[in-house]
Order: structure tokens, then sequence, then C-alpha cells
């Protein structure tokens, strides 16, 4: 069975910020909410390298777990949910998260903060595929049409990867031994093998 | 005072004690049912929807479909020259983005999850060491920094697997113990009965106080209690009426703060210096506080009596971390990190359900437990017999010249 | 009695106090930007957060 997964190829990203823009656009995400960012770390140092990031949608996600009031669910493909109807914006989620995706549209009070928003694997939310509530809600859904995130699709130099984990991994261990390095799978440990001491 | 015949006793509490009885056995289920809860239940997230090929094949096979849709499409993320498309060559069919994938629940999702933690020796080979990683980003986020913080799954097994289960077996162990004291042992009685003589022991600033920050209090448990274990309490509900009910404790947890600071406030202001701990403590503790005997023979205390100076304490103490960590809360990035968020959250929750748990306990011996505890803070004077056998040396302080009751 | 009662008036008025500092001063993330930092678009995104 797929397990949809993210991979960005740190060597090969060149922090265009295309991935994030793209996002942005299809899904029509509002202004003070960023679902997939890039990231450079070491900036201006020899070993500089940027990374997309993203929702990484974990393995035993501990968002899912910490939600009390069951917004956020998980798909048979990995892909992390949530749907906005219920979520109290709590913010378990966003202290819970290893990679700071989840984000709310105000930055204020407790209360107030309005519902999560974060990156859906562009998989829309349980709104019906397709509908306006839908789009208005989550964004499009490019997995309901068999096409995966558009970050992903659109990057120009194919750093960033989704789709099924075991054929990205592939690509990348071909590529990485193609040019003779790479510095890893970053985040993959954190994300979607949490048993696993650091390799 | 030390006659141990005769006088009001804590078992003649017929009533009282029946009503704990009851009370006891349904914390003792809940409590039973929290342990089994405690280790039987597994808090590892398994996948509840499925992704499927919408069409007339239902089950795995229209899984498989969605899988190899997904997968032909990820094939195009390959190296150009090996997979295409490009204008020359075909697209494979699947990967068209032409498909109809749909969605539907499903049950047992747990098989999903042991899989996809086992890496292959090849991912564990790629795999990049977790650590905590923030480097700079041109997007202008709070936060958008950060790539990863490995924290964040340890925060979960605080909340989640610690700190919930903590605080239910806190909240529900007290009650249970409370309404076992009561059945077993009855109310605390006023062993010469009531005398009918009272005497003044809060004023009406003082009782406002208290009620507001008891108030307050409530409000702030009712709505924490309704946030933390929504989905535990609320699930009979249904998932909609659990996130409105969800929302208002949300929007309601705030509410209840002002008064509840400006009260812990004025409690300290007021009552600090009678609360300092003093030798006569020691004697109360070590007897109990002559909780559990009828035998009138209560050690003595000036105004506040040891147990009341631990309730004072972990009001004011606890009350104030309650307070600092939540406007921390209330106003994210304003001076801490999401590392020091994540802390405060933590702290937050764990010291919530303490002091949920240790006033349970102060609510209970001011009504129930004890008799004719409540009027000292409902009118203001209690009953004579009342001061003698719990404040003796207070009683000689504000009425020193009548003589003692016989 | 008249303690209570006063303690459930203050507590209650407090709320509602609150209530309405917190919407009026409500403020987006959006809102936060408006210092020139990002520049904004003139017009509305297509889904609204209630």
């Amino acid at each position: 069975m797929a397990r949809a997964k993210f991979l960005c190829d740190a060597e090969r990203c060149i922090e265009c910020n295309a991935c994030a823009t793209a996002c942005k656009n299809e899904h029509e995400v509002p202004w003070g909410i960023v679902r997939r960012r890039v990231v450079t770390i070491n900036d201006g140092e020899p070993d500089e390298k940027s990374i997309a990031t993203s929702c990484m949608h974990c393995t035993d996600a501990p968002c899912v777990s910490v939600c009390p009031v069951s917004t956020l669910y998980q798909t048979d493909i990995g892909v992390v949910l949530h749907d906005k109807d219920t979520c109290i914006g709590c913010g378990y989620c966003f202290y819970a998260c290893p990679f700071g995706a989840p984000q709310f549209p105000k930055a204020t009070m407790f209360g107030s903060r309005g519902k999560m928003d974060k990156c859906t694997y562009c998989a829309g939310g349980p709104e019906e595929d397709h509908s306006e509530a839908e789009y208005r809600k989550y964004g499009a859904n490019r997995i309901a049409e068999g096409k995966l995130p558009i970050c992903a699709e659109v990057c120009s130099t194919r750093a960033l990867l989704a789709g099924d984990g075991e054929m990205i991994g592939e690509i990348y261990r071909e590529r990485v031994i193609h040019r003779g390095y790479g510095s890893g799978a970053w985040g993959w440990n954190t994300a979607y093998y949490p048993e696993e001491d650091g390799a | 005072m030390s006659d141990s015949a005769g006088g009001v006793r804590g078992r003649d509490f017929t009533g009282y004690r029946i009503a704990g009885a009851i009370a006891a056995l349904i914390f003792l289920f809940l409590l039973a049912w929290q342990v089994v809860l405690l280790f039987a239940a597994d808090s590892t997230v398994r996948p509840e929807v499925a992704i499927r090929a919408a069409g007339d094949s239902p089950g795995m096979h229209s899984g498989m479909i969605a899988a190899e849709t997904l997968a032909a499409r990820t094939r195009l993320l390959d190296e150009r020259f090996r997979t295409g498309p490009s204008p020359e060559a075909e697209v494979p069919a699947l990967a068209e983005g032409r498909a109809n994938l749909d969605s539907e629940s499903m049950t047992d999702g747990s098989a999903y999850t042991r899989a996809w933690s086992v890496p292959t020796e090849d991912e564990a080979a790629m795999m990049h060491q977790p650590d905590r990683i923030e480097g700079i980003s041109s997007l202008p986020y709070s936060n958008a920094a950060l790539f990863e913080r490995p924290f964040g799954r340890d925060w979960r097994i605080g909340m989640s697997d610690i700190i919930t289960h903590m605080g239910a077996l806190a909240i529900l162990g007290m009650a249970f113990l409370l309404s076992a004291v009561l059945a077993l042992r009855g109310r605390v009685p006023i062993r010469q009965g009531k005398s009918g003589r009272r005497v003044h022991r809060f004023g009406f600033v003082e009782r406002g106080t208290h009620w507001m920050t008891a108030l307050s209090f409530l409000g702030l448990s009712f709505t924490g209690i309704a946030i933390a274990y929504g989905e535990t309490l609320f699930v009979p509900l249904g998932e909609r009426a659990m996130g409105t009910l969800g929302w208002w404790s949300t929007w309601g947890h705030v509410l209840f703060a002002p008064t509840f600071f400006l009260g812990l406030i004025v409690m300290a202001v007021m009552w600090t210096a009678k609360n300092l701990p003093s030798k006569l403590d020691i004697q109360w503790i070590a007897k109990g506080g002559g909780f559990f005997s009828d035998s009138g023979d209560h050690p003595p205390a000036r105004k506040f009596n040891a147990g009341q100076k631990m309730v004072f304490w972990s009001a004011i103490l606890g009350g104030l971390i309650m307070v600092a960590t939540g406007v921390t809360l209330m106003f994210p990035y304003y001076w801490l990190d999401l590392a020091g968020m994540s802390w405060a959250m933590l702290i937050h929750a764990a010291i919530a359900v303490l002091l949920i748990a240790v006033f349970l306990a102060h609510i209970y011996i001011g009504s129930v437990g004890m008799h004719g505890a409540i009027d000292a803070m409902w009118s203001g004077k209690v009953d004579r017999n009342w001061a003698e056998e719990h404040h003796s040396l207070w009683l000689r302080e504000v009425d020193p010249k009548k003589e003692r009751t016989p | 009695m008249k303690a209570f009662v006063t303690a459930v008036a203050v507590v209650g008025f407090s709320a509602v106090l609150t209530y309405v500092g917190l919407v009026t001063f409500d403020q987006s993330t959006a809102q936060r930007y408006e210092d020139g930092s990002v520049v904004l678009l003139d017009h509305p995104t297509s889904w609204e957060v209630d």
C-alpha cells in the first residue's frame, strides 16, 4: 500500500520558494498562513542548505494524538487531514507538531485564534470532493484527481519529492549514488520512524 | 472536650453517608475504568479514512487502484530522461491526473501504523539525524524559520500519555476518597451541637473575594476539562456537538481569567500574614487535623489551621502559575518562542489537574464534609461551638472575655 | 449570601467585559503585518474563517 511522504533533497533545493508560492495560489491560502515554506540553515556558510518544509504527515502523528476534539485524522495513505468544523483553536497540535505546521488565522487570543490550518497534501478535507465548501475551507483536492501535491509537482529542480514513500526514497537514493553525495532525508526520522533511534 | 461519650457523632449523619456510599461506588467504577484505560488503551494514531478509487469496485481492490494511481504519478518525479513525460513520450495512463479517488471511513488501521513505523534498510541508512533545526526564512511569518523540533513528539507523550491520565486519576481518585470518607466516617460533626450563638469570622470583602475566585475557578475548571477531556466526555454527542461545546469552552476559558487573577491578588493581600507556617501546624498535621475521629480532640488552631494554610498556598502559588502560563499562551510569540510556549502549556495542564483535585477536597470539607463549615463563607458567622472545636485559639483572640460554652 | 450574589455579578460582568474586549482588540495575523513588512493584496481571499 502506498505510504505518501515528502522528501526534500537539500542538495537540490535552491530556495526559489516556488513551492510556497504555488501552494498559496493553488489553495488560495489566506494571509498570515503559509502551508509550505523554505528554511535555509547555515546561511552564508559553506554548508548552507535550503529545505522546503510543511506538514510531513507523520506516522503515529502527534497532532492527531493530542487533538481533544478529533479534528485531526489520518488516511490510509498516511496523509493527515483536519476538520475545520470541529476545530476549537486550542493549539495543542501546534505544540505537538515537530515541524511547526499547524497555524491559526489570528495570532492573538486563545479563544479567538480561529480554526487551525495546515497542509492537506492537496487532499482537501472531510467535505465532499471538489465541492465549494471543501475548496473554501481546505483548498484544492488534487489527490482525488490522482495528482500529487502542487509544491512537489511544481519544483523545477525536483528537489521536493512527494508521492509513494518507497518510490521517492528510491529516486533519492539513486540520485545520491549517481552524484556521489547527499545529506540524507531531512526530518524523516522524526516524522515517519518515531521509534527508530537517530540514524 | 476530651470526653468520648455523648455528643454528636459523624456516623449519625445517615443520609449523607448513604449518598457518600453511592457516590463512592460511582467514582470507584470510573476510577477502575480509567485504570483499565491507562494500561489497555493504545494511544498510537491509526488511520481512520481510506483513499479509494471511486466506482463500482469496493474494498481492497479500489484501494490498490488508488495506490497505483498515486505511484504512477510519483514515477513522473524521477529523472526526466528515465520516465518522461517528454513531448515525444506517451504519458502513462494512470498518471494523467484524470482519476477519481474517493475516501471512505475504515475501521482497523493499526496494521498500517505498525507497517509504516519500520524503515527498510535503505531508508534507515538515508535518514538524516533528528535534531532541533532552525535556520532563516525569507517568509515573514512567526516560526517560519523552524525546520524540525523532535520535542513535539515528547510534548505529545507528556500531554496525551502522562498528564491526561494523571489528571483523570488524580481527580477521580480524590472524588472516590472523599465520598468513601463520607460513607464510612460521616460528616465531621460539631461535637457539642450548635450553640445557637455565633461569632463573626469572615467579612463581606473576604467572602466576596472567596466566592469570586471560587466561581472563576469553577468556570475555568469546567471549560478546561471540556477542552482537555472533550474527546472522552462529549463523544456520545457526536463530533459536531463536540466541536461546538469545545469552541464555547475555548472562548469561555479566557473570560473567567481576569476575576480569577484579581481574586488571587486580593486573597494574597488579605490572608498571607495569617497563613504563614507556625509550630502549631506540625502538631495539627501530626494529629491529622482531628479529622478521623469524633473525639472532639481537635488540635488547637488560630484563624487558619494547617489544612487551610495548605489550601491557601495551593490557591496562591498554583493560581499564579496558572495565570502566568495562561497569559503566556494567550499571546503567542510575544515573549516566548514555540519551545517556551510548549512548556508553558504542559505546566498549565499539569498544575490544572492537580489544583482541581486539591480543590475538590476543599469544596468537600467546606460543604458536606464538615457540619457548620459552610457558614463561615456563606453568612460569615460561625457557631461558637464549631469555632471552639476547630479554631480554639482564634476564638479566644476574637472573643477573650466570654466564657467557653459548656 | 449577599457576598455570593455579589461575586456572581462581578464574575459575570467581568466575563462580558473580557469578551467585548477580546472582540474589540482582536487582530488577525494579516493585520499584524500591516506595518508594511508584507505587501497585502487588496482583494479578499476565497475562503474566510468565521
